[in-house]
Formats: structure tokens, sequence, C-alpha cells
């Protein structure tokens, strides 16, 4: 098993997952919990140890038509945990690529060439010394050295 | 004395590593995971592929580097080429946004002699006031449509039953072609209709208008009479009679058949995709059940009749293949649409799967008595009493007024799958779409929620069958599978590169 959690169930229906904060981001619990909340009530709190406590409870244990194998609670306090280092890995893949991804968008929605703009200022001059306002101009002296 | 070369590595790049390039990867099944980057090119692998991919546990030398480099899932040089090529996929991708509102619905009345189970709106009277457009909103409702910035423009006639108010569409034709060609617009014009009521007359104004039919088609004799009763119970004979007739007169491919899903017809997969076949047509769409109108409270009955329906896809779709197999030539649409999707970087027109939501961005509904819906479906809710999607009214408000009120505003935030939770992280985020109606009438939000929702479950299925149907690579399979994309008969495609 992984480090940085730990799992027990409660009762037939519940379960207290802990993790280490070090390891475990909010986000992707939060993301994983996500997809429990058709079987299952979540809830989520922050420990003073540095950890968070995941609170499973699944809805229904009852056999029915529809649902003729229903959870255990072992098996979905697992599957939270396998859930969340997919999600902690979706994290990394987002973190990492996030740039190049808007990079991709900007190119894929700009009409005008935002990226392909030329630079301003014209081909021969190109810090503008030329125009008469411009804030880069040729002295006839050089300014007095100046501290700081 | 021998020439020595230098080893193959110190022919590479000089920088260490790569770099990933965006995608987003789920679970197939116990052994194997799909990765499918930002632009749909998926690949399929043992479970951990990512992960390896993500830890630079990939040599540079091995098949899998070779085969994610090449589909663009990482990148060892910094080449502005691959931004290019991937910006380039993605706008194609998305190209079906171009130029906004392209199908338009003139809902021209609500009255109709079928009484299908399924319908919502369909009213029994002859009273031509009560439900029929005026020629007054008719002509406000072409002006509104005229005002899309999309060059090509498909208005399709609805009721009810349009051909009950055939003057009508007499009326609303020539007004609309005149309007596109001075603006210089293409009008394709369709007229969805049960065929009970066309008169040769009819027909023969369709031809020469250039206007295409679309009819019902239930399945054999007992499902499409069961499905879609009307006095003396002959829906089919009458249906079968005119379709033959309506291409007689207009040309054989100018009619096309849908098929309406309902739980008899769950149970008849192949019987009624033979009795498309019995008929002639090469295209069938296996819809879902609809949603609406049905008051699915219960998520144990969605649930069960979401089994049901993935039950009768798969038999069906097994079924169509091998019709292909046997040398006729059978498209099933929807996966013809999810496949285009896979396999190409091509938009669809389909604007139930897109991303933003086809609802107003693609497509607009005039009801008969003024009112803008952004759906057909949105439509059928109103008739429910819920007023959510009524955009406007042709009579009150402008093209800006809609676009810009709350109705639209409120439903476009809750448009783009890229946005919503847990389509977020979905490796099937290029190939699926949003539909925040279908979220709004079944779990009563917009936004919705994914772990519940039949539209995310029944795509994620379908989707990852038709993924593992592609990584088969059956040459014969995927044959049949690029005739379906490019409209091709399955002859015409003589070889097939793998995917």
């Amino acid at each position: 098993m992984p480090e940085g959690f730990s799992s027990e169930a409660n009762s037939e229906v519940s379960a207290t997952i802990r993790l280490d904060s070090r390891i475990y981001s909010k986000e992707a619990i939060l993301r994983a919990a996500l997809w429990f909340t058709e079987i299952a009530y979540v809830h989520l709190d922050e420990s003073s140890d540095e950890r968070f406590v995941v609170q499973v409870r699944l809805k229904s244990i009852a056999t029915t038509l529809s649902n003729p194998r229903p959870p255990k609670i072992e098996e979905i306090a697992g599957e939270f945990c396998n859930s969340l280092l997919e999600f902690e890995l979706r994290r990394q893949v987002e973190a990492e690529t996030a740039p190049i991804r808007e990079l991709i968008l900007a190119k894929a929605f700009s009409e005008s060439g935002i990226l392909e703009e030329d630079p301003p200022g014209s081909f021969g001059d190109p810090v503008g010394i030329d125009k008469r306002d411009s804030i880069v101009q040729i002295g006839d002296k050089l300014p007095a050295p100046s501290r700081g | 004395m021998a020439r020595v070369f230098y080893p193959v590595e110190s022919y590479s790049t000089t920088e260490p590593g790569y770099r990933l390039l965006p995608f987003r990867f789920l679970r197939l099944d116990e052994q194997s995971e799909v990765l499918v980057n930002e632009v749909g090119e998926f690949h399929i692998g043992p479970i951990g592929t990512a992960r390896a991919l993500v830890r630079r546990e990939l040599s540079r030398g091995s098949d899998l580097y070779s085969t994610l480099k090449a589909k663009q899932f990482l990148t060892d040089d910094s080449s502005s080429a691959l931004l290019e090529l991937l910006g380039t996929k993605y706008r194609t991708k998305s190209s079906f946004i171009d130029g906004f509102t392209k199908l338009h619905i003139f809902v021209v009345t609500l009255r109709c002699d079928h009484s299908c189970h399924y319908c919502q709106v369909s009213r029994q009277t002859a009273d031509k006031n009560a439900y029929d457009m005026s020629l007054e909103t008719a002509g406000k409702s072409v002006d509104l449509m005229m005002k899309t910035r999309a060059k090509n423009v498909t208005m399709e006639f609805q009721g009810g039953e349009p051909l009950l108010a055939f003057d009508l569409i007499r009326h609303i034709v020539p007004l609309a072609r005149k309007k596109a060609t001075a603006l210089g617009k293409d009008l394709d014009i369709v007229v969805t209709t049960n065929l009970a009521n066309a008169t040769d007359d009819m027909l023969l104004y369709l031809r020469d208008e250039n206007i295409k039919v679309s009819t019902s088609l239930d399945g054999p004799g007992t499902i499409h009479n069961t499905n879609r009763p009307r006095p003396g119970n002959n829906s089919y004979e009458l249906t079968i009679r005119n379709i033959d007739r309506a291409r007689k007169i207009l040309g054989y491919d100018r009619v096309a058949a849908l098929m309406t899903t309902t739980q008899l017809s769950l149970e008849h997969p192949t019987e009624i995709i033979d009795e498309y076949v019995r008929q002639g047509f090469h295209s069938i769409f296996l819809r879902p059940i609809s949603p609406y109108g049905f008051a699915v409270k219960s998520q144990k009955k969605t649930g069960y009749q979401l089994e049901a329906f993935l039950k009768f896809y798969r038999a069906g779709l097994e079924h169509i293949l091998e019709i292909n197999r046997k040398g006729y030539d059978l498209a099933e649409v929807y996966a013809k649409i999810l496949l285009t999707k896979i396999l190409t970087p091509y938009a669809t027109g389909y604007v139930d799967l897109q991303s933003p939501a086809g609802a107003g961005i693609s497509v607009l509904v005039y009801n008969y008595d003024g009112d803008v819906y952004a759906t057909d479906e949105s439509r059928m809710l109103a008739e429910m009493g819920d007023q959510t999607f009524r955009l406007g009214n042709v009579r009150q408000h402008s093209h800006k007024d809609i676009f810009t009120g709350d109705a639209f505003l409120n439903l476009v935030a809750a448009s783009c799958n890229q946005s919503l939770t847990g389509c977020s992280d979905c490796a099937f985020q290029p190939y699926c779409g949003s539909d925040p109606i279908y979220n709004h009438a079944t779990q009563g939000d917009i936004f919705g929620h994914r772990p519940t929702s039949g539209f995310c479950k029944r795509n994620m299925e379908i989707i990852k069958y038709l993924l593992r149907l592609v990584a088969e690579q059956d040459k014969q399979t995927m044959r049949i599978v690029w005739a379906w994309i490019q409209n091709s008969r399955l002859q015409d495609i003589n070889r097939v590169a793998p995917s």
C-alpha cells in the first residue's frame, strides 16, 4: 500500500480514510470524491495533524433488481484510494501541460495571428530613435553618473 | 580498415528527456487504460501506461515511445510546427462554431393526425388558427433566421405534422429563398413529416423546390403501429406506401427515415434494422429513449433503462456490421458521428453531442406562436410548463435580445464540457459534448451531476465500445468504419491504413 494513507471500515456502510496532505492534494481528493457520490455520501475534513479525513458512507447496501451486486465498503474504500492516485496523476499532467495547452488553444482561435504579430516599430528603426517623441534619444553628452 | 560509426544514440537530439503534450486518460477495464490527447488522438495500453509516460519511464528507442510521439502525447524537440499542427487540429474540431446558428427549425403547426406515445406536442384539431404559425410570425421568423452569420443555413419544417400546414410552407419557402439569395447564403430545406397526408401536388412541389424529406419509421409494422397510433391504425402501411411515392417523385436519396426508440423497440433491435434494409435505407440512427416527457424522477428507473438501451445498441451495432460484411451498405449514424470524432480531426454537424452544446449556438427553434427555443426539447419542456429555455419571441425580441438575454447566457454557461465537473478530467472530452437541457430535465440543474447522468454513462459506454472496436483493427471492420465516415460505399474503400 502506498504511503500516506490509512483506511478503516467503521461499519458495513461506512469507512474513514486518512490521507497525508503532504502527499495528496485537496483538489485530487475532491475530484476523486465526485465519482463516488452516486453510491455514497462523502465528507471531507482537514484534521490538525496535516491529514485529510474522508468519511465515506454508502447510500444503500440492499440487493435490488437494478443493483444485484451492491458495493462492499472495503472495496469502495480501496477503489477510492486507487482513484485518488489517478487524480493526482491527472493533476500532474495538467500542471505540466497547462502552458502548452493554452498555446494550442490560442493558436486554434486566434484569427489575427496574435502569436505571429510583428514586434512594434519599423524595420530599420527598431527602437524608434528617429521618432520625435521617442523615449530613446541620442543626446549631446553623456548623462552624469548617478548612484543607485 | 573498418569504418566505424557512432552509435545511434549520438544522432538523437541532445536535449535529455521529453515534454508532455496535453492529454487525459481513463481506465477501460481491469487490464487496460486509454489515453486521449487534446485533439482526440488516442492510445490504448495496459494499466500504468499514463503513469510511465508521466514519470519519464519510457526509453527513447521503445515502440511505445515512438507511438506516443507520433500520436502527439509527447515531444522531444521544441519545433513550433507541432504547435501549429495541434492548433489547426483543435480549430478544425471546433469549426462547427463558425458562423453560429446553422439549423433553424420551424414548427409551422401543432396539428397532427397521429397520436404517437412519445410526442408531447401534437394537437388533434382542425382549427387552423389555434395552432398554426401566422403569416406575420412566419415572416418575422425568417427574418430572425437570416440574421445568422452562417453562410450555409438549413431550414427544417416540423410540427405537429407540417404537411397539414402546406399553404404556410408554400408561403415561407420563397420568402426564405429570396432572402438567402440576397444575403449570399446557401439554404437547404428539409421537411420532417409522417407523409400520411402527402398528395402528389405536395411531393411535386417539394421536388421542384429541392426540399428533402425526413420521415419516421420505427420498425416493422407491429412496432411502428404500436408506437404511432392513428385512426385506422395504419401508420406503417401509409408510411411505406408514401416513402415509395416520395422516392419516385423526389428521388431515391431525397427521402430519409428516423426511428424513435421506445421500451418496445428495445426488445427488437434486429427486426427494426432488418426493416430498414428491407425498405432500402442505407443509414439508421439508433437513438436513445428520450428522457423528456417521462417523469423519470427515480434514478433506478433511468439506470435500468440505460442498461437496456446499451444492450439494444450493442446488439444493433453487431447486427449492422454483419449486414455490411454481407455486402449491404448500412451506416449507424451515432457510431458514425463518434467515429468521425475519434478517427478524424473533423467536426460533425450533430448538435446534440458537441462542446459548446448546440442549443442556440448551432440550432434554434421557432414555434408556431413566435416563441424561440434553444432546442426542440426546450420546446417540449415548455409544453409541460417549463419555460427555462425559451429564449424570446420573434415579435418582441431582436436577434441581439435573444443572444444576449439571460436565458441564453445561463444556458451557455453550462455548455462547454471543458469546464464541467467530471468532464474537465475526462479522457473522452474531445469526443463527447454537453447537454444542459438534458441535465435540467433529468437532474434539475443545467450543469448536471456527472456520476448519475444518463447522458454521461451512455456516451462513455458507447465510446469505450467503439474504441475497443477500432483497437481490434480488423481490416474489414475498419473498411466499413471508413465507408461510414466518408459517406462512401464499402466497395469504394480499397485499403485502409492502420489507425
